[in-house]
């Protein structure tokens, strides 16, 4: 053909070394610091009112309330792994982690009747990373502004690794970064580079 | 040899017991741990270092720290060279590589020096007046190559750099003596303390020295928890006290091979290099800069010669590095620091051979001991070219008095002091002139940030000691900040030049202007200093004047008249010093340059050989190349085997939100152009998202998945876009609306089969009967499941042809796809990817947002003037389809177009018009293809009133060349739609 009919990026070909990053197994360890992917299910609760009664079913199913604005909480959904968190995302919307499929397959069930909100499920869509370890704050700061690596309790959505993520943090030493899966390939790769130089 | 090593005592930096060999212009050298660059050459009698930018005169080592203007080098070879260092702060290492810069063949023999002889013929602002005629681009390639100093690698860094963030209550920028004093006190009074220092050690420019209060200071920052960092120089301070600092790691990088720290394969950054320096984003509720003062240079003729350097530089590479720069040093002052640094240096065994004061001894606080000392004089001659010979000292008192010539090795500027009030003036602070002596000083706080120590123009010691204490306790109880006691630095006179004497007065040795040239600048009423440093190039370059700044607008000041208040000040902008862009670039290199959306069977499609391209931030299969198959064969062979057959494109990247709410119907009403809140559940709608101009920003189709629950597709690249614009318009204008938007486009992935045995691919693997044909609808939306998975599939098609949207969760798409790859041989199905779905959508003449539509298209122009008038209810940008200009009927449309020839692609962006360019546009071409169904090219346009010129013939313009071309209506290919609808 005489000349190209589409505008096409300059830039493709350093894109395209992206695909390196994927076959790695995703697993960083270094002194203080540990950071592996985890398996959980995924969910938006989204709600108009978080005293309404979508928020009610919500603390009654799994017996703990819709977090503060800028929290997160840690519970026990009694399944063999006994954990999931509830990390608040914005004024309207809290996502709920949890290892139990059937806790969230019930919880869907009972909101089916609480019209003042929704749960939208989100697993799968979600990447799980976690970085605990004594270092693994200073490891979350290598990759971000400080903002992004909340306290004890606290969920902070900020930017790591140019992405926006939402990092929780239910037990000391221990940060969960929840990120876009679209974008997990990205953020993995961030870490390795960064895990490089963490001496 | 003038300048060579000292004995011990002097030399408290460097370990003499060790020895570091390196090169310099090829030439093997001797060093000590502890020197830098500089203070190398200069122990190895190496004065001439460079050539300067436009003259190319010989210069050597000025200074001795982060103001050095001339003593440029590039560093290293190879790959991990780096140009423009700046001798002073690099630290030797072992095997360290450095060559002059902006010289050829030798520094020694510069060919460029021709310019010398030449410079009556350059001065300030010549190339504005010059090289005009005949044309500037005949000179441009030659002054381009001539422009510059040091040299780039050409090749990719393999260094690494890093970005990483920090807090604190209080910052404290610089870790001298008040710097400390500043830090300590906060910390003890409470506050969460970092200490930032760019020298290897505390203690700022008494680092050096055996001082006993530093060192105690030092023992109680530890004591108190001053979190510190050394090697760390603050370079800007930004928008709410964001403040940036470059920490430059080892100085001595090991190039290892590196991943001994992670687990598994390290895929990417393992490029053999180092970490060589880190970005800090520092956010601190105080700020306190303690970064100390610049010394300001005196200005005499050939005050640039290898072997002129400011006293206190000299001073510091006797003792702290066991250098003497000279044997025989003349100090030309301004300053009682003069005074201070003969005797220190006649303590070091220098021989200071006199002191040649500028200022009347009424100005004149201390003497000289036994040196030799002129009054009220300045140097009006500087003998040799490479290295100094001797200077001519005359009286600037008494006419007629007999000028006198010394033999020296070395001249030594002492002018007074400039605080380094960079970081202050970043900040918003202001500044104040001191006419004592002769420096601007903060006037005030900045927004902040507060200034100690010698920035602050407390050259006291005790003073600056207290003050910068005070202010740490000050700033870290909330409290109110001490006044500063400005003062100490004693008295020098403003000008501090030659007057009436002969010869090249250079101002900013960086860029060789001299005193002339801001006389010229005057002379051409320049008043403004911003637009001095504009004409001149003062205070540009890679030093942005430190040296030469306060002499410039001095100067400045005298030749039009006016005080150096009234002069003022250029703006300081960040950076301080240069920083590489490495560092701003941080981890953002390669695979890392941008995050990019990757598919959620990305593995599968490169099993499949696709060729991925960038869409809209996708990773995306454009096509499936076989072998010895290009782009565009490929795509022309896909869209083939979709028509006859049926193929499968991973639609994933398509955008998806779920709208909730009992007044979501009514919402999304108001956010398309279509209307919505009539669908029933299972029902879909294609519409038109417009902004509130009107203008065409998103299309999509909307499906009801209950009374309040919308399944919304977006554009792939539209869909953050849009969710954000829902948002704006819920929590801005329609607040009353009870509407949850949450977007899950990583949640579900979309599979989409199309083609005429689509759906019998599809019952193959397993689907559904319920969804055949004939009992699914086109635009209708079920909900069902496959293999245990959730679907929800739409009946839509942007190929034409008969298709369905399987939307599944991510986690499923690959098995899915692979499940239908398995049986894809039995209905000679294929993948295609996105330049095959261009093909087709574009012989169906559906439009791409973006491709076909621009920030001027409204949705009349791509034919939805129809759905505008039956639309009675309010959406967003129906206002703005009243306006005049949107109802001109010689707006451009969309239309088919067709080559005359029945051969010839029409060039997407060339422009239709009657006549020859230049000429009004009337359109353009915006999206054209081969089509493998018709055999002939198609394309759509924009054209002025295109839907009343069908049949037409028009010209199209490309690159100097014209096609004739004819507008046709669109669709190209089954304009009544019976593919689609199977």
């Amino acid at each position: 053909m005489p000349w190209s009919f589409r505008r096409r990026s300059s830039i493709r070909r350093a894109i395209v070394s992206v695909d390196e990053l994927r076959n790695a197994p995703f697993a960083i360890e270094a002194t203080g610091l540990r950071v592996d992917g985890l398996d959980f299910c995924a969910a938006s609760l989204r709600y108009f009112d978080r005293a309404g009664r979508f928020a009610e079913t919500v603390c009654d199913t799994i017996g703990h309330p819709i977090p503060q604005p800028l929290h997160a909480a840690a519970f026990d959904t009694g399944g063999f792994h006994a954990r999931g968190v509830l990390a608040w995302r914005g004024p309207t919307e809290t996502l709920l982690l949890c290892t139990d499929r059937a806790m969230l397959a019930d919880l869907e069930r009972r909101l089916l009747s609480a019209t003042d909100g929704c749960m939208v499920e989100q697993t799968g869509g979600v990447c799980v990373i976690r970085a605990q370890g004594r270092r693994a704050r200073d490891f979350l700061q290598r990759m971000g502004a400080t903002t992004a690596v909340p306290d004890l309790s606290e969920a902070r959505a900020g930017r790591l690794a140019e992405l926006h993520v939402l990092t929780v943090c239910v037990q000391a030493e221990e940060f969960l970064l929840i990120v876009e899966r679209v974008y997990a390939e990205h953020l993995m790769g961030w870490m390795r580079s960064t895990a490089e130089d963490f001496n | 040899m003038t300048s060579s090593r000292l004995a011990v005592p002097c030399g408290s930096r460097i370990d003499r017991s060790q020895r570091l060999s390196f090169e310099f212009n090829g030439r093997r050298l001797i060093g000590h741990p502890g020197d830098t660059l500089a203070s190398a050459l200069l122990a190895n009698g190496v004065q001439l270092v460079g050539r300067s930018f436009k003259l190319h005169r010989p210069r050597g080592i000025f200074s001795c720290g982060v103001e050095e203007p001339t003593g440029l080098v590039d560093l290293s070879e190879g790959a991990t060279r780096t140009p423009n260092m700046r001798s002073t702060l690099v630290d030797l290492h072992e095997g360290l590589v450095a060559a002059s810069v902006n010289c050829w063949p030798s520094v020694r023999f510069d060919l460029g020096a021709v310019n010398n002889r030449m410079a009556a013929l350059l001065p300030a602002g010549f190339y504005y007046k010059t090289f005009k005629w005949p044309d500037w681009h005949l000179y441009e390639p030659s002054i381009r190559r001539m422009a510059g100093l040091g040299r780039a690698s050409g090749e990719p860094d393999p260094d690494r750099y890093e970005e990483a963030a920090a807090q604190a209550d209080v910052l404290v920028i610089g870790g001298g003596l008040a710097g400390l004093s500043a830090a300590v006190a906060a910390a003890e009074a409470g506050a969460d303390t970092l200490l930032l220092a760019s020298g290897s050690a505390l203690g700022g420019a008494l680092a050096w020295r055996d001082d006993s209060q530093i060192a105690a200071l030092i023992v109680r920052a530890e004591r108190c928890g001053v979190r510190q960092m050394t090697r760390t120089l603050a370079f800007g301070v930004y928008d709410h006290n964001l403040v940036c600092a470059r920490e430059s790691r080892s100085p001595a990088p090991t190039r290892i091979a590196t991943g001994s720290i992670a687990t598994g394969s390290i895929a990417t950054g393992s490029s053999g290099g180092v970490l060589r320096e880190r970005l800090w984003k520092i956010r601190a509720r105080a700020v306190i800069a303690a970064t100390g003062a610049i010394e300001r240079p005196m200005i005499f003729p050939d005050n640039d010669r290898p072997g002129v350097m400011l006293a206190g530089a000299a001073d510091k590479y006797a003792h702290a590095f066991g250098v003497a720069c000279g044997q025989r040093v003349v100090i030309a002052a301004n300053s009682d620091s003069a005074y201070r640094v003969a005797a220190s240096l006649r303590a070091a065994g220098v021989n200071v051979v006199a002191l040649v004061d500028r200022r009347p001894p009424a100005d004149i606080s201390t003497d000289a001991g036994h040196v030799r000392t002129f009054v009220s004089a300045a140097i009006a001659r500087v003998g040799g070219t490479k290295a100094v010979r001797n200077c001519t000292v005359i009286s600037t008192e008494m006419d007629g008095a007999r000028p006198e010539k010394l033999d020296c090795d070395l001249i030594l500027s002492a002018g007074g002091f400039a605080p380094a009030v960079h970081l202050h003036s970043q900040a918003g602070g202001k500044l104040r002139w001191v006419e004592e002596s002769a420096m601007f000083v903060p006037d005030g706080a900045a927004p902040g940030l507060l200034s100690a120590g010698a920035c602050a123009g407390i050259f006291a010691r005790d003073a600056a000691v207290n003050h910068a204490a005070e202010l740490g306790r000050a700033v870290a109880r909330r409290g109110a900040a001490p006044a500063a006691p400005i003062g100490g630095a004693g008295r020098s006179l403003a000008a501090t030049h030659a007057p009436g004497v002969i010869g090249k007065q250079f101002v900013d040795l960086q860029n060789d202007v001299a005193v002339g040239d801001i006389g010229l600048a005057a002379q051409e009423n320049y008043r403004s200093v911003e637009h001095l440093k504009r004409y001149t190039t003062t205070g540009m370059g890679t030093d942005q004047g430190k040296t030469s700044n306060i002499n410039a607008l001095v100067l400045m000041g005298e030749f039009t008249g006016r005080e150096p208040a009234g002069v003022g000040t250029t703006k300081f902008r960040p950076p301080f010093a240069p920083v590489t862009l490495g560092l701003l670039a941080g981890r953002r290199v390669g695979a890392l340059y941008r995050p990019l959306k990757r598919l959620p069977a990305h593995g599968w499609h490169e099993a499949r050989g696709a060729l991925f391209e960038q869409f809209g931030n996708w990773l995306r299969p454009a096509a499936y190349p076989q072998a010895h198959e290009s782009l565009e064969s490929a795509a022309q062979r896909e869209a083939g085997a979709v028509r006859r057959h049926a193929g499968v494109l991973d639609g994933s990247p398509l955008g998806k939100l779920e709208i909730y709410g009992p007044d979501a119907a009514h919402f999304l009403d108001l956010m398309y152009v279509g209307t919505m809140s009539n669908l029933s559940p299972g029902q879909a709608r294609y519409g038109l998202l417009l902004n509130e101009n009107g203008t065409v920003v998103d299309d999509g189709i909307v499906a009801r998945l209950g009374p309040q629950q919308y399944w919304v597709n977006t554009t792939s690249a539209g869909v953050e876009r849009t969710a954000a614009a829902f948002e704006e318009w819920l929590q801005c204008e329609y607040t009353h609306l009870r509407v949850l938007v949450t977007p899950v486009t990583s949640r579900w992935g979309n599979v989409t089969v199309a083609g005429p045995r689509a759906w019998d691919w599809l019952a193959s693997v397993g689907m559904d009967p319920g969804l055949a044909p004939q009992s699914m609808k086109h635009m209708t939306l079920r909900e069902s499941a496959w293999e245990g998975a959730p679907l929800r599939v739409l009946r839509a098609s942007f190929s034409g042809e008969l298709g369905y949207e399987l939307n599944i969760p991510a986690d499923h798409v690959k098995e899915l796809l692979e499940r239908l790859w398995q049986r894809a041989a039995d209905f000679q199905a294929v993948p295609y990817g996105i330049e095959a779905l261009e093909i087709m959508r574009t012989e169906k003449g559906y439009i791409h947002i973006g491709t076909d539509t621009d920030g001027t298209t409204l949705p009349q122009d791509v034919g939805f003037a129809r759905a505008i008038e039956r639309k009675a209810a309010n959406f967003v940008g129906r206002r703005s389809l009243l306006r005049p200009a949107a109802r001109d009927p010689g707006r451009f449309q969309l239309v088919g177009l067709a080559p005359a020839d029945g051969r010839t692609r029409l060039p997407v962006g060339a422009q239709i018009a009657p006549g020859a360019p230049p000429t009004r546009t009337e359109g353009h071409v915006t999206s054209s293809y081969w089509s493998p169904e018709l055999k002939r090219p198609v394309a759509l346009g924009m054209l002025a009133r295109g839907t009343q010129r069908v049949g037409e013939k028009i010209r199209i313009h490309h690159l100097g060349s014209v096609i004739d071309a004819v507008v046709v209506s669109s669709p190209f290919i089954d304009p009544q739609g019976d593919r689609l609808r199977g």
